[in-house]
């Protein structure tokens, strides 16, 4: 009986061992300035002009327009998405990642999460620097 | 004092608790979501010749890319989801040999791509919802 109990505290103890030699890993990442959501609804297309967008959201991570310079750079590696910068088209866009990882680290086991996320504002505007159209998603309430 | 052969049988099942711990075998999985979901069925809110750009923003928010082309530009919508899952067989105390491992990785995007014509009007568009072939391990 003996030799039974001692086995019996040795693959208890090592069971605990296990149990308890467990981590977490809880991390966030912020990339970009945040949108003033409050903003957006004064965006009226035909009336708000770049520069109150500008003004309101400051200076906007991508100007987008011909593409063929940005392919090339994304072909080469040297740019990853979003699109490179182009100063003077009509496309002006904001975004904001936020990005929550977990992990749950065990010596049997490991679970790794990470959810990333993007509030996201694209203005479209006329040929007389006027908003056309706009679209906003803020995926970051998703999270 | 216990026979001969009960000790033989607590040295082996001590043996085999032994081994069974110094050969660590280990799981993990890894999830990964990129961008949000596609709101909306396209079959439903699209119409080739009618929606506008205008409407798609409204409807499905901005785009996550937009390209430029001579004859009107074309919105890229895209979810991307990463299932991962690694199955590790080793020794990691005497000789740091990995004995067997499996991994699956699962990478599937939802993605929405929408041409407009020169007159922001919608000229065609293609949706394709990978993420629903997702297995979960």
């Amino acid at each position: 009986m003996k030799g039974k109990s001692r086995i019996f505290f040795f693959t208890s103890g090592v069971l605990l061992v296990l149990l308890f030699s467990t981590g977490c890993i809880v991390g966030r990442y912020y990339e970009g300035p945040e949108i003033l959501a409050e903003k957006i609804k004064d965006i009226k297309p035909g009336i708000t002009t770049k520069e109150e967008i500008i003004e309101w959201f400051g200076p906007p991570q991508n100007y987008m327009s011909p593409t063929v310079f940005n392919k090339i750079m994304r072909d080469l590696d040297v740019t990853g998405e979003p699109l490179g910068t182009f100063p003077f088209a009509n496309i002006l866009s904001y975004q904001y990642d936020q990005a929550n990882i977990k992990a749950l680290v065990l010596v049997l086991f490991n679970y790794a999460e990470a959810k990333v996320k993007s509030d996201h504002l694209v203005i479209f505007l006329d040929e007389n620097e006027r908003v056309k159209y706009y679209g906003f998603h803020r995926g970051t309430k998703e999270l | 004092m216990g026979s001969i052969g009960e000790r033989k049988s607590y040295s082996r099942i001590l043996a085999l608790s032994f081994l069974l711990i110094i050969t660590v075998c280990g799981c993990t999985i890894g999830r990964v979501y990129r961008g949000s979901e596609i709101r909306e069925d396209p079959k439903e809110r699209i119409v080739i010749g009618t929606t506008t750009k205008g409407e798609i923003l409204s409807i499905f928010g901005p785009p996550d890319r937009v390209q430029k082309q001579f004859d009107g530009d074309i919105f890229v919508y895209a979810y991307l989801r990463k299932n991962s899952s690694t199955f590790t067989l080793e020794e990691p105390v005497f000789t740091n040999i990995t004995l067997f491992t499996f991994t699956r990785i699962q990478q599937k995007k939802d993605s929405l791509v929408i041409l407009f014509d020169k007159d922001g009007v919608v000229k065609d568009y293609g949706h394709y919802q990978g993420t629903t072939e997702l297995r979960p391990l």
